[in-house]
């Protein structure tokens, strides 16, 4: 699965640790989250669009989708 | 050889969760919790142990009570590692439940491997099991924590 983390953490310029700490989970969960070695569950796919005020579909996309703006209107 | 197991396995455990700085606090709390849970019950476990073999500890009531402390802290620490593993962090459990299969898994074979190689007479026993079972969890725990870092 695709993802923008990395993309929206650095518009924020956050670190990983703080994303960490707002998703409240660990730092090597946000970093596994971003390399693409971990999908995250459901509900954290949910806090993590939360934080970044957008939809789950405009941050993570399927493997051979490319990541971006959700396609509804 | 199993309370030396036993602790080791916790000692990795809270290792890992405990003075990882990647842990979540509340990680890091539960695991530390864990870990004096079962320091508790290893320390009982040896003096109740002690105890009996040297016959410091008056046979009936008394022995049978001394008998239930590590046991009871047994159930207490295991009940601290559920809720360790039941609130950490998702990553962090997907990578103890890898480790936790590959734990049972070495159980499995070993169980068996121990087995031939007592019959051919190397000296085993029943006890090195749990030594098989605790390094194939430490390993499996120490690649998953590469896998995903």
């Amino acid at each position: 699965m695709n993802n923008r983390l990395k993309v929206l953490r650095a518009e924020r310029d956050w670190t990983q640790a703080r994303l960490a700490e707002e998703l409240e989970v660990s730092r090597q969960t946000v970093n596994a989250i971003e390399t693409g070695k971990y999908d995250p569950s459901l509900p954290l796919a949910f806090r993590i669009a939360a934080t970044f005020g957008q939809s789950i579909e405009e941050i993570f996309q399927p493997d051979g989708v490319a990541p971006g703006p959700g396609r509804s209107s | 050889m199993s309370e030396e197991t036993g602790s080791s396995t916790i000692a990795a455990v809270w290792r890992y969760f405990a003075t990882c700085r990647n842990a979540t606090a509340r990680d890091r709390r539960n695991a530390r919790r864990a870990m004096w849970w079962l320091l508790g019950w290893a320390v009982s476990f040896v003096a109740v142990r002690l105890g009996l073999e040297h016959r410091v500890l008056p046979e009936g009531l008394v022995s049978d009570l001394a008998v239930a402390v590590p046991i009871a802290l047994g159930l207490i620490a295991v009940l601290a590692y559920v809720r360790l593993i039941r609130q950490a962090d998702e990553l962090q459990r997907k990578i103890q439940l890898e480790a936790m299969a590959l734990g049972f898994g070495g159980a499995f074979l070993g169980n068996f491997g121990l087995d031939l190689l007592h019959q051919v007479g190397v000296p085993v026993d029943g006890g090195d099991l749990f030594l098989v079972a605790a390094a194939f969890y430490i390993i499996g725990v120490i690649l998953g924590a590469r896998r995903y870092a």
